[in-house]
C-alpha cells in the first residue's frame, strides 16, 4: 500500500489540526487555571470565616467553663 | 475526505510490511486527533465539575475544622454570591469547551467519513486565521500607538512625522489617518508657537486670542498645541465662550454651569477657533484647584480628540429611505432600526465619542461603578437631546412623509436614540476600563479607541488585551 498525494495532504492537514486543537486547550486550560486560583481563594477564604467561627464557639464554651 | 487505511491496526500494518513512518503518521493522527479531542473536552469538563458544586469543599472544611452545616449555613449565605460567579465561569468554560472539541460523536469517529471532523478543521482554521489577522492587526495598532503617545506627550511635530515613518508602513490606511492628525497637530503647534513669540504678556495674548481686554485677573498656561487661559470675572469667561458681551438670564443662568470650554466663537483667530484655545473660570462654582483640575484636564482632551476628528470610521450598512419604502410591513422595522443606527452614527463618532473620552479623561476613578453611571448617565441623558435631538427631528418627518405609523416611528426612536445609545455609551466605557485594568495608561486607552467607530469600542478591547503581548515593551 502506497501513500497517495490526497493521503500525504491529508495528513498534513490533520497535523495542522491537531496542533491547532492543542492551542486551544492550551488557552482554555490558561482560563481554567485562572478560575481554579480564584475558586481556592474562595475556598481559603471559606475556611478563614469557618475557623473565626470556631473560635467564637469555643470561646463561647470557655466562658461558661 | 476518506482515510483509506483508517480500519488498519498499526499492527496489521507491520505484517504487510508497509513499516513506513508516513502510514504510521496517517493512522495516529487520525486517531491521536480525535482522542485529543475528547480528551480536551473531558479535562475541561472534569475539572469544572468540582467548582460548579462547592458544597462538597465546604462540608470538607466544615468537618475537618469541627463545625455542621448548620452552623455555617451563615458563611454560606455571605459566600453565596462569590461561589456562584464561579459556578457561572466554571459553565461558561464548560460550554466554551464542548463547542470547541464536543463536535466528535465516537460513531463518527470510527467510520472513516469526516463529515464532522472536516467541519470542525474549517471552523478552527477559520478562528486561527481570525486570531492570526487580530494578531497582525494588534501589533500595528500597538505601533501606532508609539505615534499616539508622541503626541499626547507633546513631541515636536517633527518627531512625531519621524515616529510615524518609522511605525507605520506606507499606504496603510492608518498612515494616512495618522499624517493628517500630525499635520493638524503641526498646524496647532505652530500657531501655539507663532503666537507664543509675538505676544509676551498675558493681557495682550488674552486680548488677541479672545478679541477683548480681559476685565479681571487672567492666568495663562500653554502645552504643545493649545493655550488656556483660566479667568477671574465672570463676564470675561461668559464673553469667551459665548461670544457676545451681554447675555439674557437663561444663557447666565447655562454659563454659570459651565466650567470650562474650548473656544469657538468668531472673534477668536481662525488658527485657534475650536481646535486650541480652552478658557476655564475660577468663578463660577467657586472651584477648588483640583475641580479647576479636573475641568482643564477635560478641555485639553477635547483638544486632543478634535486632532481625530473625521478619524473614527463606523462600517455601518446605509439602508435607504427607498428600502424601508418597498419593505415588507413585518421588516419595516427592522429596516427603521438600521437606518436609525447609520444616522446616529456620524453623532456618536464625533460628538459623542468626543465628550465621553474628555469626561474619562478628566475624572478620578477612585469610586469606579459610582462614576460608570455618573459618566453613562450623564452623557446619555444630558447630551442625548443635543447630539441626536435635530437628526431625530428631521427623521421623523421623513417617515412620516412615507406614511410609516407614528407609534412604530416613536419606538424605533426610543429603541436607537434612547435604549441602545444607553448600550453603546456604557459598552465603550467599559472598554476603556478594561484597558486601563489591563495596564495601560489612561492616555494609552483613550489613544487605543482614537481611530475606531464608538460601538466598537469594547471589541477593540477585546482584541488588544488579547495580543498585549505583541505591545513593544
Amino acid at each position: 500500500m502506497k501513500m497517495d498525494d490526497e493521503s500525504i495532504k491529508q495528513n498534513k492537514e490533520n497535523l495542522i489540526l491537531e496542533n491547532v486543537v492543542r492551542e486551544e486547550e492550551f488557552g482554555l486550560n490558561d482560563e481554567l487555571a485562572e478560575l481554579q486560583a480564584d475558586y481556592e481563594k474562595l475556598l481559603l477564604e471559606y475556611r478563614t470565616k469557618v475557623e473565626e467561627k470556631k473560635i467564637e464557639k469555643l470561646r463561647g464554651q470557655l466562658k461558661h467553663i | 475526505m476518506k482515510f483509506e487505511n483508517f480500519n488498519n491496526t498499526k499492527e496489521n500494518k507491520k505484517k504487510e510490511g508497509v513499516g513506513q513512518l508516513g502510514v504510521f503518521e496517517q493512522q495516529e493522527t487520525k486517531q491521536s486527533l480525535s482522542g485529543i479531542l475528547k480528551a480536551a473536552f473531558e479535562k475541561i469538563k472534569g475539572k469544572c465539575a468540582p467548582l460548579m458544586q462547592p458544597e462538597s469543599d465546604q462540608e470538607k472544611i466544615d468537618s475537618s475544622i469541627g463545625l455542621d452545616n448548620n452552623e455555617t449555613e451563615e458563611i454560606r449565605k455571605e459566600l453565596a454570591p462569590k461561589f456562584l460567579e464561579i459556578k457561572q465561569r466554571a459553565s461558561t468554560l464548560e460550554n466554551i469547551a464542548e463547542e470547541k472539541f464536543g463536535l466528535v460523536s465516537s460513531s463518527e469517529d470510527s467510520v472513516g467519513e469526516t463529515g464532522s471532523l472536516e467541519k470542525l478543521r474549517v471552523r478552527m482554521q477559520y478562528e486561527k486565521d481570525e486570531r492570526e489577522k487580530n494578531e497582525r492587526w494588534a501589533e500595528q495598532r500597538f505601533k501606532t500607538l508609539n505615534v499616539q503617545d508622541k503626541v499626547t506627550e507633546g513631541a515636536t511635530p517633527e518627531e512625531i512625522e519621524e515616529a510615524i515613518k518609522q511605525n507605520i508602513p506606507e499606504f496603510s490606511p492608518q498612515r494616512k489617518r495618522m499624517e493628517r492628525v500630525s499635520e493638524k497637530y503641526k498646524k496647532s503647534s505652530e500657531a501655539v508657537k507663532k503666537h507664543l513669540d509675538k505676544y509676551s504678556s498675558t493681557e495682550e495674548s488674552f486680548e488677541a486670542l479672545c478679541g477683548f481686554k480681559a476685565n479681571g485677573k487672567v492666568e495663562m498656561r500653554h502645552g504643545a498645541s493649545d493655550i488656556t487661559f483660566v479667568v477671574e470675572d465672570e463676564n470675561d469667561f461668559s464673553r469667551v465662550v459665548r461670544g457676545k458681551e451681554s447675555l439674557s438670564e437663561r444663557e447666565l443662568i447655562e454659563i454659570s454651569w459651565i466650567g470650562g470650554a474650548v473656544a469657538t466663537n468668531k472673534d477668536v483667530p481662525e488658527e485657534f477657533r475650536g481646535a486650541g484655545l480652552i478658557v476655564l473660570s475660577r468663578d463660577g462654582m467657586e472651584k477648588t484647584r483640583e475641580q479647576l483640575g479636573d475641568i482643564e484636564t477635560h478641555e485639553r482632551q477635547h483638544v486632543t480628540n478634535g486632532l481625530y476628528d473625521g478619524e473614527k470610521r463606523g462600517a455601518l450598512k446605509y439602508v435607504s429611505i427607498e428600502e424601508i419604502k418597498k419593505a415588507p410591513e413585518n421588516e419595516k422595522r427592522e429596516k427603521i432600526l438600521s437606518y436609525f443606527l447609520y444616522k446616529r452614527q456620524y453623532a456618536d463618532n464625533n460628538k459623542m465619542s468626543d465628550e465621553l473620552l474628555a469626561h474619562y479623561k478628566g475624572l478620578d476613578f477612585a469610586n469606579e461603578d459610582e462614576v460608570h453611571k455618573k459618566i453613562t448617565a450623564n452623557l446619555v441623558i444630558s447630551y442625548r437631546e443635543k447630539f441626536y435631538g435635530p437628526t431625530v427631528e428631521a427623521e421623523r418627518r421623513v417617515l412620516e412623509r412615507l406614511g410609516i405609523e407614528k407609534s412604530l416611528v416613536e419606538e424605533c426612536v426610543a429603541e436607537i436614540f434612547r435604549d441602545d445609545s444607553w448600550r453603546t455609551t456604557r459598552d465603550a466605557l467599559e472598554g476603556l476600563r478594561k484597558l486601563e485594568r489591563s495596564g495601560f495608561s489612561k492616555d494609552q486607552a483613550i489613544n487605543l479607541v482614537q481611530l475606531e467607530p464608538l460601538s466598537e469600542w469594547g471589541n477593540v478591547a477585546d482584541k488588544l488585551i488579547e495580543h498585549k503581548d505583541k505591545k513593544p515593551a
